[in-house]
């Protein structure tokens, strides 16, 4: 299942690949893509959407404390 | 310019302010000797404004245990060249590490905005005439068939057709055209057309996902989506970049003075240039932001582009192979060519006139729309001979216009026509009287092309088609196409394909341009398929790389200068951006640079891949 999230105030691209790489690595994720021109997070994964988001906001808030992150 | 990236360079500005005043009073005010302290204490006023940010940022990282990232790195600069008494350094490199981040997010928002403008090319809400009313509707509910209202300066919807009223439309969201198009009663228009002049009622035809604006929106969106190849080289390198320049600096700093000469104060300083260069940031934005803008500058241009990858490939092409009619010809035919072996042409005309009126065939609809202004004549008992022509009796006489096989039934024999095109006999009670050739007719544009592609050294051009040896090589030669196949069936196009895709070099990559549904195995086996987006169909359409939304052929040439154009700035940047990079680190080691060197290696690069890459829309 493919789920789209927009990720807001990411301003670095390499600051957008390490969250990308970071969100790749939850257990559950086949594939995870930051579209760091839409400020689009693409995320390939079989968990359920909710607990997924959370999952991200925390890998986010790690990674990048000064993202947001929603559900599209 | 956007008031949050305004407020930061003012923000810069008086942070600058703040530091010449305390540079000033440091030079000339205070005597040479005083405390290092109170130096240190003095300079940590503009230091404190200008990494603020920053340090906080850090802080934050800290508690969530994230102590690697280039905000780290910048704090862990800054302190060390306060400790080494370099006050000015450790301000500068943070007041340029801000510049370039302002200046960096000036540069991804203009460009965003400008796709953001794509990507919302559809209205909303559409006027729906309901039971005589206007309401404004969600366009996405919408039914196919319903009356739209569209009134002067507004978007198209939903494509559809209209049904009462004229205008001119801009559409160059579509063709990249900025002339206006007339568009009348009975015609397409599609969305986001803009109207121009007046109001018109539209027959909806297209559901709001299936319309223009959501295919280019959709297109556009998932093109930009896609990681090319020189993306993931460059990931890979980024991984590996950081970490090697800061284990060296670390490394520098402590067994520097040990194995060389030099205080630990001079090497604690060299260690801090190679910290400020240890951002990959100049090389990560550039190929992103690069085929963002190309992908961008071919849709605004009316070509969509479905993925990075097209570019990449599409710069290495050498090969162009064209379907022929509806690719390199127009798709309709028309009158070119009347003979009469008596003098009297308009006779022969007027006849010919009035019998293809009782006949759907393209063939008799070309010829209806040429000799509308001619005289019709009364005739009677007019059959249609199914692939073969039309008879009539006119005044008694046994009319026959058709092809070669339906006049020798009649009792004429024509020899073969050596010219392009369908020839359409006449005879008149068993008495030839002449014909008329109707023909594909060449896109204007396609000569020119041809040209245009030998010069971007694409050198060998194939047409593939259908079509006989005749019509085929005339086409062919006239817009200087050099191999062709011709008399193929659909399956033996694609096999016809297969063996010049064979017959080629690895790295020679080969554009297929098609539009039928018999193209689309082609389309999908060469390197780079582009479809017509009119004349196309879904088929060949979903099935390709790229699209020419209006069949302009002359819009080839454009996407491979574009290609071309946007790997050769890509690969400088990343070519000179490394160049810096590595020369910088070697020079800070050897201790022959300057934090000045650093910074611009940082910044500088970051700031000068950054308008490089928007050279990339100045094509023309």
């Amino acid at each position: 299942m493919t789920t789209a999230f927009k990720v807001k105030n990411i301003d670095c691209a390499n600051c957008a690949k390490k969250l990308e790489i970071a969100v790749s690595k939850i257990d559950g994720v086949k594939k995870a893509n930051l579209v760091f021109m839409l400020s689009k997070l693409i995320v390939e994964s079989d968990i359920a959407p909710d607990d997924l988001l959370t999952l991200i906001k925390s890998c986010a808030k790690r990674t990048l404390p000064a993202c947001t992150v929603e559900r599209i | 310019m956007n008031a949050n990236i305004k407020s930061k360079l003012i923000r810069s500005a008086i942070h600058m302010a703040v530091f010449i005043v305390v540079l000033a009073t440091d030079k000339l005010l205070l005597p040479t000797g005083v405390h290092f302290l109170v130096r240190a204490a003095l300079y940590l006023i503009p230091y404190a404004l200008v990494a603020f940010k920053v340090v906080k940022n850090t802080i934050i990282n800290a508690i969530n245990k994230n102590f690697f990232n280039e905000e780290m790195l910048m704090t862990i600069a800054g302190i060390g060249a306060f400790a080494v008494g370099e006050f000015p350094e450790a301000i500068m490199i943070m007041f340029f590490y801000e510049v370039g981040e302002a200046f960096q997010d000036h540069a991804v928002e203009t460009s965003r905005d400008s796709i953001a403008e794509l990507l919302s090319l559809a209205p909303e809400t559409a006027n729906v005439i309901r039971n005589g009313e206007i309401i404004a509707v969600d366009s996405c509910n919408v039914d196919i068939g319903e009356s739209i209202l569209v009134r002067v300066g507004e978007k198209v919807p939903l494509d559809g057709v209209i049904i009462e009223g004229s205008s001119d439309f801009d559409t160059a969201a579509i063709s990249g055209e900025s002339m206006p198009r007339f568009i009348e009663v009975g015609q397409e228009v599609l969305s986001p057309s803009v109207n121009l002049t007046n109001a018109v009622t539209v027959k909806v035809s297209k559901k709001f996902e299936d319309s223009t604006a959501t295919i280019i929106a959709t297109t556009v969106e998932n093109a930009i989506a896609e990681k090319p190849k020189v993306d993931k080289f460059i990931t890979r390198f980024a991984k590996y970049y950081t970490p090697i320049v800061c284990i060296s600096a670390l490394l520098i700093a402590v067994f520097g003075p040990l194995v060389s000469n030099g205080t630990y104060p001079e090497w604690i300083h060299r260690a801090l240039m190679l910290l400020v260069i240890s951002c990959p940031c100049a090389l990560v934005v550039s190929v992103p932001l690069g085929f963002f803008i190309s992908i961008g500058t071919a849709a605004k241009n009316g070509v969509l582009v479905k993925g990075c990858n097209t570019i990449e490939v599409m710069k290495d092409s050498q090969i162009a192979v064209f379907d022929k009619t509806g690719t390199i010809t127009s798709g309709d035919f028309s009158v070119t060519r009347v003979f009469c072996s008596t003098n009297d042409t308009d006779h022969m005309l007027s006849l010919v006139g009035s019998v293809e009126e009782y006949s759907a065939h393209p063939i008799a609809k070309a010829i209806c729309t040429y000799l509308n202004n001619t005289q019709k004549v009364e005739l009677s008992d007019v059959v249609e001979h199914s692939g073969k022509g039309m008879t009539a009796f006119y005044n008694g006489k046994l009319l026959a216009v058709g092809n070669s096989a339906l006049l020798s039934e009649n009792g004429v024999t024509i020899a073969d026509h050596p010219f392009e095109g369908t020839a359409i006999h006449v005879s008149l009670d068993s008495k030839y009287l002449g014909y008329v050739v109707v023909s594909d007719v060449i896109k204007p544009s396609a000569k020119e092309m041809i040209s245009q592609l030998r010069e971007l050294s694409i050198t060998q051009t194939y047409m593939l088609t259908g079509d006989n040896e005749i019509n085929a090589l005339t086409v062919a030669e006239s817009v200087g196409i050099t191999n062709v196949k011709s008399g193929l069936l659909p399956s033996q196009k694609h096999s016809a394909l297969k063996t010049i895709l064979r017959s080629k070099q690895k790295n020679e990559k080969l554009i297929y341009l098609g539009d039928g549904i018999n193209d689309a195995e082609c389309l999908t086996s060469a390197d780079v398929g582009i479809a017509m987006g009119k004349k196309g169909t879904d088929l060949a359409i979903s099935v390709s790389d790229a699209v020419i939304m209006d069949d302009d052929i002359s819009k080839l040439p454009f996407l491979v200068k574009l290609s071309q154009r946007t790997m050769n700035i890509m690969s400088a940047n990343i070519i000179f951006v490394l160049t810096v990079k590595i020369a910088v680190f070697i020079l800070s080691i050897l201790g022959i640079s300057s934090m000045w060197f650093a910074i611009f290696a940082d910044v500088g690069t970051l700031i000068i891949a950054i308008l490089n890459t928007f050279r990339i829309r100045n094509i023309y």
